[in-house]
């Protein structure tokens, strides 16, 4: 019994979410009972500036500096607590974003309370397309791929899932091939942010999600 | 805000998946075995036919040319002259007159991006897996499904197959990785790399040949030029607009590498031996 | 798929002691196809033609606004204007080797083998009817190559656009130029959920009594 891993694929010029989903095993909980939910989207919006700076700093290894990326989401979810968040900015659906009651500030506080306790990678060479874990936040680990054309891929999991990096890499590297064959058709947009449809796209990131990442 | 922007309903957050579901959903395992679906396609990863090209130019050797008319990896260059003369006539005589060279230039920028992450994506090297058809494969391919929802019969769950048998079935049309369990790549870290990698692997890919040489213009490293002394698709006619397309293509590659470009021009040099030496210029944003 | 068949083909030609003409013509033109494309043809890659033909198209369709039926005679209009050109192109390049058509079957085969092979490198299966006197050329599954990574909108699907539909115009303008007479048409496509891609030749017929030089 474990907490679904969260995967979004996020288009490279605006960032918007080209695909999200969870994956979760066959006893899993459902919807409703995944604890803090609807945050996922903002740490993966979030985490974009942390690829961002990974590849301007041609570096692969922890740490980086993450304290903006707390004060990010931070700001996200106080922005949207105010309203003030324009829905086409951060793309998500952040108009049902969890808080619509007086619960909120307990989740801020409990937000804002991190651990750095990351977990690294050693030695990806050097340009990987693979960049390992790159963010922890509150006990969600982030872990991205990175396109030759900047999409970009993310898994969040809890720290208590076990990440095998090998699996992973392998879950990316097939996933890519797919969104490869998704770019290659000539009706979807290149250079436009649609997101994919496909029933099958669909279908089979949850084989590959459930053959790599949660067995 | 549009409801259904990221294929569900967004008052729900994210899709849960749970997949024993997939098992219950006729449509979705049809689709597993529709070879005609894109996302069944094979060979985007033909390593064998792009390392021929990249390693022998055109001169393909006996075997690798049979092996490239068994899966049809090249046609002839007069089939694609023909086409792309034909298009690039209709669009400037039929539909826009005045502003064709930012259509063609963007056609090119369509096939510049597609173009940049395929061949990149083929110069990766995890194993491709064998694609011999396995017992498995025939058994999934010969499950018939029964979907005749208009005479009211359901799904036969007998006939579909088990989760386990979809997984190999996955398994075996996936892209596996080299045992050191890294994946190396060429992600081009400068300019000037990236510049190398269009003059050499690209344009092999596209024209099965080396652009001839790369030249900078200004000393602020703003401007850069690929110049090609015999461009192969543009030696019939026309050469000025399919230079405008082979300009889109240029530029689709350089903004899809994730780089600021203003511009990228064409111009063709006067030159005593060869007619059509073409120089594309590419201007950086500063 | 085509390549299977002429193996067993040629088996069973050398089996049988003797050998039935028309198998010695089929297999001759097989032959002169490959030579031809393999000695005469420079060559391009697949992919590339597919992704280029992809985004002409998609730009067609958007200047007539998805109208399919438009595009579809669109495309014919420009395969024929191909097609008459082609055709010289074609004679340039076969240099007289190639047999005399004397009926329909001989032609089917000489376009399949020869002219499908020389230009875009695929075989169809030839299907030759007696009795209406139609040839269909038969692309299985994604044999066809312009078909390759492309999946039509449902919109479009819907309004039966014949995605390769240039390659009808070029057979009819091609065939108008050695003096015959015929309609050439798209009967089904694999991009239209069909099983196979069919372009059917029908009501061959001589525009003039005299028989054209280069034949």
């Amino acid at each position: 019994m474990s907490i679904p891993l969260y995967f979004a694929i996020l288009h490279n010029k605006t960032d918007s979410a080209l695909y999200e989903t969870f994956l979760a095993s066959k006893d899993s909980l459902s919807a409703e009972d995944i604890p803090l939910k609807d945050l996922y989207p903002f740490i993966a919006n979030s985490a974009i500036d942390v690829i961002d700076n990974i590849q301007q700093a041609n570096q692969t290894n922890l740490p980086y500096n993450k304290t903006h990326l707390h004060q990010k989401v931070q700001d996200l979810v106080e922005a949207n607590m105010n309203s003030k968040v324009e829905p086409n900015k951060t793309s998500f659906f952040v108009e049902n974003i969890l808080v619509k009651d007086g619960s909120n500030k307990s989740l801020v506080q409990k937000v804002t309370n991190t651990h750095n306790n990351p977990q690294n990678i050693n030695s990806l060479p050097e340009g990987s397309l693979f960049l390992g874990t790159i963010d922890e936040y509150d006990g969600y680990l982030v872990s991205s791929y990175v396109t030759y054309n900047n999409t970009k891929f993310m898994v969040i999991s809890d720290k208590n899932h076990v990440m095998n990096y090998l699996q992973l890499q392998k879950f990316f590297l097939n996933v890519h091939d797919l969104y490869l064959k998704h770019l290659m058709n000539p009706f979807t947009s290149a250079k436009g942010d649609m997101p994919i449809k496909s029933l099958l796209f669909d279908a089979k990131i949850k084989v590959f999600g459930d053959l790599y990442l949660l067995s | 805000m549009n409801n259904n922007l990221f294929g569900y309903e967004q008052d729900q957050g994210p899709k849960i998946t749970q997949l024993t579901e997939l098992n219950k959903d006729s449509s979705i395992l049809n689709s597993f075995n529709d070879k005609n679906n894109v996302n069944n396609q094979s060979g985007t990863l033909d390593l064998e036919s792009i390392k021929n090209n990249v390693d022998n130019g055109t001169k393909l050797s006996v075997n690798a040319a049979k092996k490239n008319y068994e899966e049809g990896h090249d046609v002839s260059m007069s089939a694609y002259l023909f086409v792309l003369l034909e298009f690039i006539k209709t669009i400037v005589s039929d539909i826009d007159n005045t502003n064709h060279s930012k259509i063609l230039g963007d056609i090119g920028h369509d096939v510049g991006i597609r173009i940049y992450e395929l061949v990149n994506f083929k110069l990766l090297n995890p194993k491709k897996s064998m694609s011999t058809k396995s017992a498995l494969i025939e058994k999934m391919d010969n499950y018939k499904y029964i979907d005749n929802l208009s005479h009211g019969s359901t799904l036969n769950i007998s006939q579909v197959p088990s989760s386990e048998e979809i997984y190999s079935y996955i398994s075996t049309t996936t892209v596996e990785l080299e045992e050191s369990g890294v994946i190396k790549n060429l992600k081009h870290l400068s300019f000037i790399t990236l510049l190398q990698f269009i003059q050499d692997t690209i344009w092999k890919y596209m024209f099965g040949k080396k652009a001839d040489d790369i030249q900078k213009i200004n000393e602020d490293d703003s401007s850069y030029a690929i110049i090609d002394n015999d461009p192969l698709i543009a030696s019939l006619v026309l050469p000025a607009k399919v230079n405008e397309f082979i300009c889109g293509i240029i530029k689709g590659v350089v903004e899809s590498a994730n780089y600021k470009c203003e511009s990228v021009n064409t111009q063709i040099l006067e030159d005593k031996t060869y007619n059509n030496k073409s120089a594309y210029i590419i201007k950086l944003q500063k | 798929m085509s390549s299977n068949i002429s193996s067993e083909k040629t088996n069973e030609s050398s089996t049988v002691s003797q050998v039935d003409p028309d198998y010695q013509k089929e297999i001759f033109l097989k032959q002169l196809g490959e030579h031809v494309y393999q000695q005469n043809m420079k060559k391009i890659n697949a992919e590339f033609f597919n992704v280029t033909y992809g985004s002409f198209v998609r730009t067609l369709i958007d200047f007539y606004d998805s109208d399919a039926d438009k595009c579809n005679e669109k495309l014919k209009a420009m395969g024929e204007s191909i097609g008459s050109r082609l055709i010289d192109d074609f004679y340039s390049k076969v240099t007289n080797q190639i047999p005399r058509c004397s009926n329909l079957k001989d032609l089917g085969n000489t376009i399949a083998y020869v002219g499908f092979k020389m230009y875009i490198n695929t075989v169809p299966r030839v299907i030759f009817d007696e009795t209406n006197r139609t040839i269909k050329f038969r692309f299985e599954s994604n044999a066809n190559i312009f078909n390759k990574f492309v999946e039509l909108p449902d919109d479009i699907k819907e309004k039966k656009l014949y995605y390769s539909n240039i390659v009808s115009g070029i057979i009819k303008a091609a065939l108008a130029g050695i003096a015959l007479n015929c309609d050439v048409e798209f009967i089904s496509d694999t991009l239209l959920d069909d099983q196979y891609t069919d372009i059917q030749i029908s009501n061959v017929t001589r525009i003039k009594d005299e028989v054209p030089m280069g034949q």
